[in-house]
């Protein structure tokens, strides 16, 4: 497996590099974390679309655009996402490796990343005018968008009306109505702000010559003074009193499910690997029960699955349906939870479920920013395993382990989207 | 020795390729080092083969809208009552299957095991069994399937120009048919189409991975075997130039109204001239509207496009068309100002350096490709189908030049060409 090598650049600001021959491509991305807070969230998202809008060599869109071009179109980026309580905002770019270009593209693009985060384009300590704006626009887009998108849509607003109130439940994507209060200003020192005591992950993925990076990334951040408090990764998970019923009517042609549940176990917790080998069994994968006996012997949908948010004890379980389906789906999905909960699986299924987690973690060695991802949760869960040990993990997992994990998974949150009076 | 090697020194890959005696197409590009490998078998049947002539009949047939998908579905049905994912998941392998318009594909992707995993990909596709008791079962998976669809705002924009586009063409029907015309299937409808179509003549099989090919052919060899295979007719209907309607217009739950502006491209192409004809299409949309362009920048910079604005290209053996998509709140208005770009570069012409730049990013896109064992496998499998080499691509896009741009604009991109599909938000 791939070996990830960690340099310190100063007082938290870390370089991970995974050198690999195989690539055809350099992947550099660079993650500023700050603690996710409802009145901070809205403000780097926004930040994020900005910093993408120039910077202070390309000064704008256009000129970012046509620079990524000669550059045998590499990929750039900057977004926001969520680990647990932490927000982090993400500079990436991928780019073609120098071997099959001849040019050297490889460091114009890593000094392209550190720029769209550390010199944006700046005009008498603001950002520019037209760039908020229409980003304020575009983000506001992004929100309302997300209807588009039922699948999504049902799950977003069963984890809502689940985890109301609590701290981890903001989302990255901000609010709409945060949007408006925002100006060029105050974007910007809200940048001055986090930029130089926020801690920095730098990833480069590929093939690389290592000493050159790093030399690279030290100087160009030598000239700037940090001074950096870590953040800490906070879970959060909460009993459940009573299940929670949830609809809304929506125009919409197909009835969508979604069960959220809690499980009582992080990724820190020692049951976490049985939790994820049950989750399998349930509705990972088409070995799952949930694809075998709800939709392949009830016939009810095309799919239903169930899935784990590691950082904050949940599980959610989704499928497509016809709204007259609702309660026969529900009740199917709750007779399979059950099941595992009372152990009612084959070893056979126990086992074809540990292969499964242990060869997608093989085959994340593959994709570059699925790597980086899996070692960011590394970096702020040091009792994480790596790739490797993750794997042990799974494969020394019990039908008792499951049993164990399984005991404490309870159903919180039912939501249905149905459609209208006169459709359903 | 049975692979013919075609290495390309510039994209350090190798293609491996070879005819099996049932006339399989065989296709390996070894990946060292990669954890991951992916196998891909495909036929030339696709949702727009529904009129045909069955293997042993003089007679044609029309089949129900859908059927090829559904076939699909059936496929993974085994004689003992299992279903073939089965198989797959003890070896911890990613099974799945997709139709498109032309082709219907089985896949699988794994860590360990891969000479079970491809034998039983081989050995499955080959082993149908229909019954009427599990063709019933599937029309309510599919029709859940076809109902998800119905409620996403982008495929009904896409079929919607499709259905615009097209006046006969059956690439105008939705893949998955519709609930009405899949409770016409039967196991008849389906053996006939399955003995016409799934023919080793008529398939590809495409590997990428850390793999042998010698290993992939003795596999084949010992799989798949000899039998009498008729040739497959496939009958399509006559398309005129003109295109179908200029306006479509239908409702969804979606935030914002979505748009395509589609044109219908006449020239069908077959082998290299369709390789060349797709990468200078998606060239040329890329100078007109890619993200550098005046177009883009106009657009964007006043809030009538949104990141959410892109560019399509199809092109295929028995359609070609290319499309302009995203939000827009007002996409009639977005449409005359593309028909007044399209206008000025008929003027003026195309700058030269900004051609050669497109064309240098188009490069790096398609060397990122082989970055990735799926993209590989899909990428041979898709084009080898059509019988188009894709390891032509440096040759042919060598030959592409900023008047072949002119040539495309003038011949594909006309006011007569264009359909406007537009999703407007429902209540």
């Amino acid at each position: 497996m791939n070996s990830v090598k960690k340099h310190k650049i100063s007082d938290n600001i870390n370089l991970y590099i995974i050198d690999d021959t195989k690539y055809k491509t350099v992947y550099f991305s660079t993650h500023l974390y700050r603690t996710l807070k409802r009145e901070e969230t809205t403000l780097n998202s926004l930040l994020s679309k900005v910093l993408k809008c120039g910077t202070q060599k390309y000064q704008s869109m256009n000129a970012l655009n046509i620079y990524a071009e000669e550059l045998y179109g590499c990929i750039y980026d900057v977004g926001v996402s969520k680990k647990a309580n932490l927000q982090s905002i993400v500079s990436s770019v991928n780019v073609l490796s120098d071997k099959y270009t001849g040019e050297s593209c490889e460091t114009k693009a890593l000094e392209l990343m550190l720029d769209l985060l550390f010199k944006p384009y700046v005009k008498e300590e603001s950002f520019c005018r037209e760039f908020v704006d229409n980003q304020k626009d575009n983000l506001r887009d992004d929100i309302d968008s997300l209807i588009n998108d039922k699948r999504s849509y049902a799950n977003v607003r069963c984890i809502e009306e689940m985890c109301k109130g609590e701290a981890n439940s903001v989302v990255e994507i901000g609010y709409k109505e945060d949007i408006d209060s925002i100006d060029e200003k105050l974007l910007y020192s809200h940048y001055k702000n986090i930029i130089l005591n926020s801690p920095i992950d730098i990833f480069v993925v590929g093939d690389i010559d290592e000493n050159l990076i790093l030399k690279s990334i030290k100087a160009y951040l030598y000239e700037f003074s940090f001074d950096i408090k870590p953040v800490l990764i906070e879970y959060t998970g909460k009993d459940v009193r009573e299940i929670n019923y949830v609809e809304d009517n929506l125009n919409v042609n197909q009835g969508k499910l979604a069960m959220g549940l809690r499980t009582g176990i992080n990724i820190e917790n020692p049951l976490y690997y049985a939790l994820l080998v049950g989750n399998s069994i349930l509705g990972s994968g088409a070995h799952s029960k949930l694809f075998n006996n709800v939709r392949e012997k009830l016939s009810l949908c095309y799919y239903a699955y169930s899935r784990l948010d590691k950082y904050n004890s949940l599980m959610l379980i989704g499928s497509g349906i016809e709204f007259d389906n609702y309660q026969k789906t529900r009740d199917a999905i709750c007779e399979e939870i059950e099941n595992v909960k009372s152990g009612n699986f084959t070893d056979d299924e126990l086992e074809v479920a540990k292969e499964y987690i242990i060869s997608s973690y093989r085959s994340y060695e593959d994709t570059p920013a699925l790597l980086v991802d899996y070692y960011i949760s590394l970096t702020y869960t040091p009792s994480l395993k790596t790739l490797s040990q993750a794997s042990e993990c799974v494969r020394s997992v019990t039908k008792d382990d499951v049993l164990k994990a399984f005991e404490n998974v309870r159903l919180d949150t039912v939501y249905f989207l149905n459609g209208k009076e006169e459709q359903a | 020795m049975n692979f013919i090697k075609k290495h390309i020194e510039s994209l350090g890959e190798t293609l491996y390729s070879a005819v099996h005696s049932t006339g399989l197409r065989i296709f390996v590009i070894p990946k060292k080092g990669f954890s991951k490998t992916y196998a891909v078998y495909g036929t030339k049947f696709g949702s727009i083969n529904n009129h045909f002539v069955p293997l042993g009949s003089d007679k044609d047939i029309t089949v129900p809208d859908g059927v090829a998908h559904f076939l699909e579905h059936k496929m993974f049905e085994q004689p003992d009552g299992s279903n073939a994912f089965d198989l797959f998941s003890k070896y911890g392998a990613n099974a799945n299957a997709f139709t498109s318009f032309t082709n219907t594909c089985y896949l699988f992707s794994c860590t360990k095991y891969f000479d079970e995993c491809f034998e039983h990909l081989l050995s499955y596709v080959n082993k149908p069994h229909f019954t009427d008791e599990n063709i019933e079962k599937e029309q309510g998976i599919i029709g859940q399937e076809i109902r998800m669809y119905d409620d996403d705002g982008e495929w009904v924009v896409m079929f919607n120009m499709l259905r615009a586009l097209y006046v006969n063409n059956p690439v105008k029907i939705d893949i998955a048919g519709t609930v009405e015309s899949i409770s016409q299937i039967n196991k008849d409808v389906l053996y006939n189409c399955y003995n016409t179509y799934y023919n080793p003549a008529n398939m590809v099989v495409a590997v990428a991975g850390d793999v042998e090919p010698e290993r992939i052919f003795e596999i084949v060899d010992k799989t798949i075997k000899n039998t009498e295979y008729g040739k497959v007719t496939s009958i399509y209907p006559d398309e005129p130039e003109a295109v179908c309607q200029k306006y479509i217009e239908a409702k969804s739950l979606v935030a914002k109204p979505l748009f395509q502006i589609g044109f219908k491209d006449n020239n069908l192409k077959t082998g290299s001239e369709l390789l060349r004809r797709e990468i200078a299409l998606k060239i040329l949309l890329r100078l007109i509207a890619g993200r550098s362009s005046a177009f883009f920048k106009e657009n964007y910079d006043s809030g009538l496009i949104n990141d959410t604005f892109d560019t399509d290209v199809m092109t295929e053996l028995s359609f070609s068309c290319v499309s302009f998509g995203g939000e827009c709140d007002n996409p009639k208005e977005l449409k005359e100002k593309l028909m007044r770009t399209l206008d000025k570069f008929r003027e003026i012409g195309f700058d030269k350096a900004e051609f050669e730049r497109i064309k240098k990013a188009f490069y790096g896109s398609f060397v990122r490709t082989f970055n990735n064992v799926e993209s590989i496998g899909n990428l041979i499998c898709r084009n080898m189908l059509s019988d188009v080499d894709v390891m032509e691509f440096p040759e042919i896009y060598s030959t592409i030049t900023c008047d072949t741009m002119t040539e495309l604009l003038n011949e594909v991109l006309t006011e007569e060409n264009s359909v406007l599909s537009v999703v407007l938000p429902a209540e």
